[in-house]
């Protein structure tokens, strides 16, 4: 409770932190326009919140009662969120997050703390966390590099970083009390490390090594038409991931064999609702256009209540282990229909592989098959265009998976190691949250143990087997995924050049000899140990 | 102030986005606009009121406008419920 006499600063405070909050939504929506229509109108509807009179009203009457300016607001829109969320209307309970965001950025405000995409041109943003919008924003700001407090390495604002090369330095505590407006400071995205108020020395030496890298990625592109292959030539399949025909053609440009990966729920943020076949056969021609002849992998839409909310029946307490993934597609045939549908008919262009996610047992694979096999006799039935032989892939994202992966490959024409949600899930860590951030490492001997038997089980029935994770992308994970015997990487398209440099400098016998070690590993610092050994090309046999 | 009725058309009824059509195009005016419900009179320009309405496809809402667009701001809002949002009918 605040004082009788603090009331009226307390409604002024409030009232310059909305008037923030709705300034920052309006400017942001203005240049949101033209980029984005999709960001446009998610912005939109947090203004239509954040403008709301009754609301506004109701969270001064709050204030006058006696309320903090923080807790009014809270309080208002827990009211709200609770009303929402107890909604027949799935859509009204899907607004709970914009609710949300909304009373974030007002708290923000009110902390003084902004979150404001006025940027100057030269500037590094230090904040609580970033969503993916915002993300799109300070790319286009040409922001020097991001440092956030709250998530993980493979959060979805740090894997966009990596997209739009922007150095980023996830999960520092206190980033934004520690770090002050106009310091200067360094951030080290290779390493993780940020250094506030350098001292000329250590800034020299940063710049020094800043200049190396810009030489280094200027002679990479020399590698464009190189091949993938190691220095004693074997040869491997360089695909990338991607989340559009722009993303695609980026990819060709740098050489990738087309794509391991296509999120296709991408195209449901785009259009804000599960598009039509004939729009989703659209989206999907685009793609495989762009890429030229190359394989397309399509994955099929890998919503869950923590990604894309619409249809799925009810608030989650825990949607990593929720409805999403194949679950989601078999509990929704008609959308998974309609998905598989355009796939068929995209097919015809070029060369298309079709992918399920977050499969963990084989009833799912073949309830999957009997919705794609009903699909094609329907299509066949009505003289649609399509190709009859798609083939079908699983990922091999769940500890069931990798420990069934025999039993998958017999099934299936290829599988995709999915090693972020693999780590996840084998070793019990939120791959978001901080708190375990240092627990959470693909490199975990027991994450390392799965893929080698996915690898295994896949040589055995001779089908492909690629690794579409963060892994693939990971500086040191390329030695030790090559003497796993993976042939078949996937990783976004910025990074498919530096991948192809460490490929064409790793030797895939001492690659192998390492793994054997590795695997006898049994903890996360040995396998570290000995990869950065082999790195430094003085790999003995015995193990460390 | 002039009052009317409007009736809920469009199939799915008056979910999120055809609420905040009609929040964004009460808010072009001036003039104080209401649905009322159940004798709920709802401010049409605050969207957690209109979607609180739950308003289901066939349901008939009263519309009180009162303010110095108020024949512009009814002509509006009939409109946009007439022609169910732009939505299936």
């Amino acid at each position: 409770m605040i004082s009788p006499d603090e009331v009226e600063h307390e409604i002024e405070r409030f009232h310059a932190a909305h008037q923030v909050t709705t300034e920052e939504l309006r400017q942001a929506i203005g240049s949101a326009t033209s980029e984005s229509a999709t960001v446009a109108s998610i912005l939109e509807s947090y203004l239509m919140i954040a403008s709301d009179p009754v609301i506004t009203q109701s969270i001064v009457q709050r204030i006058r009662r006696g309320a903090s300016a923080e807790a009014a607001v809270v309080d208002e829109f827990d009211v709200h969120k609770t009303f929402l969320y107890s909604a027949k209307d799935q859509l009204l309970r899907e607004r709970v997050q914009d609710f949300e965001h909304v009373v974030e950025r007002i708290l923000a405000a009110l902390r003084n703390r902004t979150l404001s995409h006025e940027l100057r041109l030269d500037s590094v943003v230090v904040a609580g966390s970033i969503t993916p919008h915002e993300m799109l924003f300070f790319k286009r700001m040409a922001t020097l590099g991001v440092v956030t407090e709250i998530g993980g390495v493979t959060s979805h604002a740090c894997i966009l970083a990596r997209d739009f090369e922007l150095p980023a330095v996830i999960g520092i505590r206190n980033a934004t009390e520690r770090i002050g407006d106009g310091d200067e400071i360094i951030v080290d995205g290779y390493t993780g490390i940020v250094v506030v108020r350098p001292d000329d020395a250590t800034l020299q030496s940063y710049q020094a090594r800043a200049a190396e890298r810009s030489v280094e990625r200027t002679s990479r592109l020399a590698l464009i038409d190189a091949p993938a292959a190691t220095s004693d030539d074997e040869v491997l399949v360089l695909r990338a991931n991607i989340d559009s025909a722009a993303d695609m053609k980026i990819a060709r440009a740098v050489g990738c064999d087309g794509a391991g990966l296509v999120r296709t729920e991408t195209m449901l943020v785009a259009f804000g609702r599960y598009p039509t076949p004939d729009e989703q056969y659209a989206w999907y021609k685009n793609i495989v256009d762009q890429a030229e002849g190359s394989v397309v992998t399509f994955r099929a839409f890998d919503v869950g209540s923590d990604k894309y909310r619409e249809g799925i029946p009810h608030h989650e307490e825990n949607p990593a282990l929720g409805l999403r993934g194949i679950r989601f597609l078999l509990y929704r045939p008609d959308i998974f229909e309609q998905q598989v549908e355009a796939v068929l008919r995209a097919a015809v262009h070029g060369q298309v592989r079709f992918m399920l996610p977050m499969i963990s047992s084989v009833e799912e694979l073949e309830a999957a098959r009997r919705i794609i096999h009903r699909t094609i006799m329907s299509l066949t039935e009505r003289g649609v265009e399509i190709v009859s032989n798609l083939p079908i892939g699983v990922m091999i994202e769940t500890p069931a998976a990798a420990l069934l992966a025999q039993t998958f490959a017999e099934r299936v024409d290829f599988v995709s190691i999915g090693t972020n949600d693999l780590a996840q899930y084998t070793l019990a860590t939120d791959r978001t949250n901080e708190l375990v951030a240092d627990i959470f490492d693909a490199m975990h001997p027991a994450v390392v143990q799965l893929i080698a038997m996915t690898v295994r089980a896949a040589h055995t029935v001779g089908i492909p087997v690629s690794v579409c994770g963060e892994l693939a992308g990971h500086a040191a994970a390329t030695e030790l995924l090559i003497g796993l015997g993976i042939r078949e990487l996937s990783v976004a398209p910025s990074l498919a050049l530096e991948l192809k440099h460490r490929i064409r400098q790793a030797d895939s016998r001492a690659c192998a000899r390492a793994v054997a070690d590795v695997l006898a590993c049994t903890s996360t610092t040995d396998v570290y140990s000995i990869l950065q050994q082999l790195q430094s090309g003085n790999h003995g046999s015995g193990a460390s | 102030m002039i009052e009317s009725t409007v009736v809920v058309r469009n199939r799915a009824g008056l979910h999120t986005r055809p609420a905040a059509m009609v929040v964004k195009v009460a808010s072009q005016f001036a003039s104080d606009i209401y649905l009322v419900r159940d004798g709920f009179n709802i401010n049409a320009k605050s969207i957690i009121g209109v979607m609180t309405l739950a308003a289901e496809q066939g349901c008939e809402l009263g519309l009180l406008i009162e303010g110095s667009d108020e024949s512009e701001a009814h002509a509006a809002v009939v409109d946009l419920f007439a022609t169910g949002f732009g939505e299936q009918l």
